[in-house]
């Protein structure tokens, strides 16, 4: 239990670590202008290059997909936690019956015992009932 | 006669030259260009930028080298011999120096060889020491090898990766050349040449000052962002959209989940509410299945495993129950049906029918429009369960029915068993319920049945849950097999109708015994007049008028109780008729009594009748026929009594 919590706490660092870099990606390559700083001076123009201009607005389509596919994952996060919750509260049900008949209800479940013993015995002498004396041989 | 002729032996022709490698050339032999091309080999850099004092360097590394390579040749040696040799050779040194003692030698050599033995010493500690720290490195070795074969495969791994890729780029020119170094993974999903590149260069008309062309380029280019980013910015809506509804979706499914899960499906039971819950599992990656069958509560019953998904409904996910017979489960539901036929005149008529609607507490709570999903899919799943629970009873009475076929039980359709017994005749029809209330059970016969009074009624419904609980009782036996032995034992038939029948003929028997007897004691040649008491000490017949002469046949009933509820049911019934002759003249204390033990021929047989015949001292047989039984009875009372 403590690993998968540890696991799940994990995946949703790095999901949000990925998401932040992928913003921060796509947010750099949205700007029109080349990169300061980065070009040398013989190629000024580099940033406005048609090609690499498709390569960047491909980049920035793939990066927003990526967004998507991230946050997705998220939710498949929360989702098996849910379903790790509702499955794993469930009892063991052998000890909770061996508990519930400790605890409290040996007495009772005697009790009942005896009148489902009662009862079954006088269905089943009700069904089978035979007039000794009755008129039908 | 002095001729000697000296032979030089040259020592490579013998040693060396047959480990000779004949690929191993002298280097002093090679030429210039040889020797040239094997240091452009070796050193893989050109001659360009060598300078004296790096090879000066060099020159002085490589002996270094050589010295340490020296060095641990010699430790090599040293820790090459074994422990035992050395040991053997300190005993050994000790022993000389005992018998030099003994011998009597002069002192000096007795100090030298102490010196000796110190220096052995020193060195034998030094080697030890040595020999501690060469393990201490071949262990470091060998985990640096390791580490080294592990990054050695990930690069292995990854260079086939970017060959797979490369091979991918390649198929685009040359689909045969590439094709070959692909991984079959590769060419089984991506087709051949779907990859292609081109070079990103800088673009000549831009470098080469055409500005005009550069300005129309750049707001063209522009133009393409911006465009892509509409683009980009319509997507994230559209999806977050998407996921907003989904995570709405997904939470009503786990709210449903999770009341279902948290809410204890009540059972009464004696008035008191038993609680239970809902036994939910995975079912593959995403869903979640539930276990309403009986199995874990020792049903064997394997044509229905009683499991079933809960699924998220598409539109509005709401938690929806689907099992296998989803189609038809909203509409009908199996019962079983009992109808009771007495023989009057001849003639069976039907005197009791057991009730197939409304007979079970849950039907209160049909489903309606106010009801919440859960609540709905809690009603589904019980009402998947009674279904489970009454195919099976069906199923297991088939089985039984099978090994009664001597006893008047007779399967006369797949949905349908009759029993006969003596003046009755028991049906047990499997029937099939419309849920608007409609069965498949005729008209008349409903009002006929209304006629008869309520308790023969309500026979029909005593035999239906009799069969329930009895199939419970069989599941309880099975749980307890399996907890204590650990086996389950093969093809068990069910112990379900044999009871009842087991019953049925004991009593049908005891009747017509106890009339032989009160037949046979009224003929007059006998002497005695029956007067027979029921095992409620009430008399249920006798001659008025007589006291003395009086055969009394008391009825009594093996009444041992057992800690198992069940028990008094699944043990062949047995009575005891104790008859006690009175008065005749014979002296009062003289009170002979004649038993008469009614039981089946065995513990595991039920449908048959034995009656042992006993009288203490003198008599104990066995009979299975009443005439038989009146023969022997009437030559036992005139004989003793």
């Amino acid at each position: 239990m403590q690993q998968k919590c540890i696991n799940y706490l994990k995946k949703v660092d790095a999901n949000t670590d990925l998401l932040v870099k992928r913003f921060s990606e796509l947010v750099e390559l949205s700007s029109s202008t080349p990169k300061s700083g980065e070009d040398d001076d013989v190629h000024p123009q580099k940033g406005m290059n048609i090609n690499v201009i498709a390569t960047s607005t491909l980049a920035l389509e793939s990066n927003a997909s990526n967004i998507v596919r991230l946050l997705e994952e998220l939710l498949l996060i929360t989702r098996s936690m849910k379903e790790q919750w509702i499955l794993q509260r469930l009892p063991n049900s052998v000890a909770d019956l061996e508990d519930r008949y400790k605890e409290q209800e040996i007495g009772e479940y005697e009790q009942r015992n005896e009148i489902l013993e009662g009862m079954i015995g006088e269905l089943m002498d009700r069904i089978t009932k035979v007039d000794y004396m009755g008129s039908s041989a | 006669m002095k001729d000697d002729i000296p032979i030089k032996l040259d020592p490579g022709l013998v040693t060396q030259s047959s480990f000779k490698d004949a690929f191993q050339v002298n280097p002093e032999s090679l030429s210039l260009f040889q020797i040239l091309g094997r240091i452009n080999h070796e050193r893989s850099e050109q001659f360009l930028g060598l300078t004296e004092e790096e090879l000066a360097n060099e020159v002085m590394n490589e002996k270094i080298d050589e010295k340490l390579r020296r060095q641990r040749e010699q430790m090599g040696d040293g820790s090459g011999k074994s422990d035992k040799e050395r040991f053997v050779n300190v005993f050994e040194d000790v022993n000389e120096e005992s018998l030099a003692n003994i011998t009597g030698d002069d002192g000096d050599q007795e100090l030298i060889d102490n010196d000796q033995e110190l220096e052995q010493e020193e060195t034998e500690e030094s080697l030890l020491k040595k020999l501690a720290i060469e393990k201490e490195k071949l262990s470091q070795f060998h985990k640096n090898k390791g580490e080294l074969l592990k990054l050695l495969q990930s690069s292995l791994n990854e260079a086939s990766l970017s060959l797979d890729f490369v091979s991918l780029l390649v198929t685009s020119v040359r689909p045969n050349v590439g094709k070959t170094s692909m991984s079959s993974h590769l060419k089984q999903f991506v087709p051949l040449g779907s990859l292609n590149s081109d070079r990103i260069g800088i673009d000549e008309s831009a470098t080469h000052g055409k500005l005009q062309n550069v300005e129309v380029n750049q707001k063209a280019l522009v133009s393409w962002k911006i465009d892509s980013l509409t683009r980009i910015i319509e997507m994230v809506n559209q999806k977050s959209r998407n996921l907003v509804v989904e995570a709405g979706k997904e939470k009503r499914y786990f709210q449903d989940l999770h009341k279902l899960s948290i809410t204890k499906s009540l059972n009464y039971e004696n008035g008191n509410e038993k609680q239970y819950e809902e036994v939910l599992f995975k079912i593959g990656e995403r869903e979640i299945g539930i276990k309403y069958g009986y199995q874990d509560s020792g049903s064997r019953y394997r044509l229905d495993r009683g499991v079933a998904a809960l699924e998220k409904s598409k539109g509005t996910g709401e938690l929806a129950f689907r099992h296998h017979k989803a189609g038809t489960a909203t509409t009908i539901m199996n019962k079983i049906m009992v109808k009771i036929f007495e023989k009057i005149d001849g003639e069976f008529a039907m005197v009791s029918e057991s009730k197939v609607n409304n007979n079970d507490d849950d039907d209160d709570d049909e489903v309606n429009e106010n009801m919440e999903t859960w609540q709905k899919v809690q009603w589904e799943i019980k009402r998947a369960r009674n279904l489970v629970f009454e195919e099976e009873l069906f199923y297991q009475l088939i089985k039984e029915a099978k090994v009664l076929l001597p006893y008047g039980a007779k399967i006369v359709s797949n949905r349908k068993i009759s029993i006969e017994l003596e003046d009755q005749l028991i049906e047990i029809i499997y029937v099939t319920i419309e849920k608007d209330g409609s069965e498949n059970v005729k008209k008349d016969e409903k009002d006929k049945n209304d006629n008869n009074n309520d308790n023969n009624n309500l026979k029909a419904d005593y035999v239906v849950n009799f069969l329930k609980l009895m199939l419970c009782h069989y599941h309880k036996t099975n749980v307890y097999e399996t907890n204590n032995n650990g086996v389950v034992s093969g093809n068990l038939i069910p112990l379900l109708l044999r009871p009842l029948i087991g019953k049925f003929n004991h009593e049908h028997f005891m009747k017509r015994l106890i009339r032989h007897l009160i037949d046979l004691y009224r003929q007059e040649d006998v002497g005695y007049q029956p007067k027979v008491i029921d095992d409620q000490g009430k008399v249920i017949y006798s001659v008025p008028g007589f006291v003395t002469n009086v055969v009394e046949i008391k009825i009594g009933r093996d009444e041992t109780r057992h800690q198992d509820v069940f028990k008094k049911v699944t043990t062949p019934s047995r009575s005891i008729i104790r008859m006690q002759f009175t008065g005749n003249g014979k002296e009062a204390e003289k009170q002979e009594v004649v038993e008469l033990v009614v039981k089946t021929s065995s513990e595991k047989s039920y449908c048959d009748c034995l009656v042992n015949l006993k009288l203490a001292g003198v008599l104990d047989v066995n009979f299975s026929d009443v005439v038989e039984i009146g023969r022997c009875l009437k030559w036992v009372t005139t004989q003793y009594f």
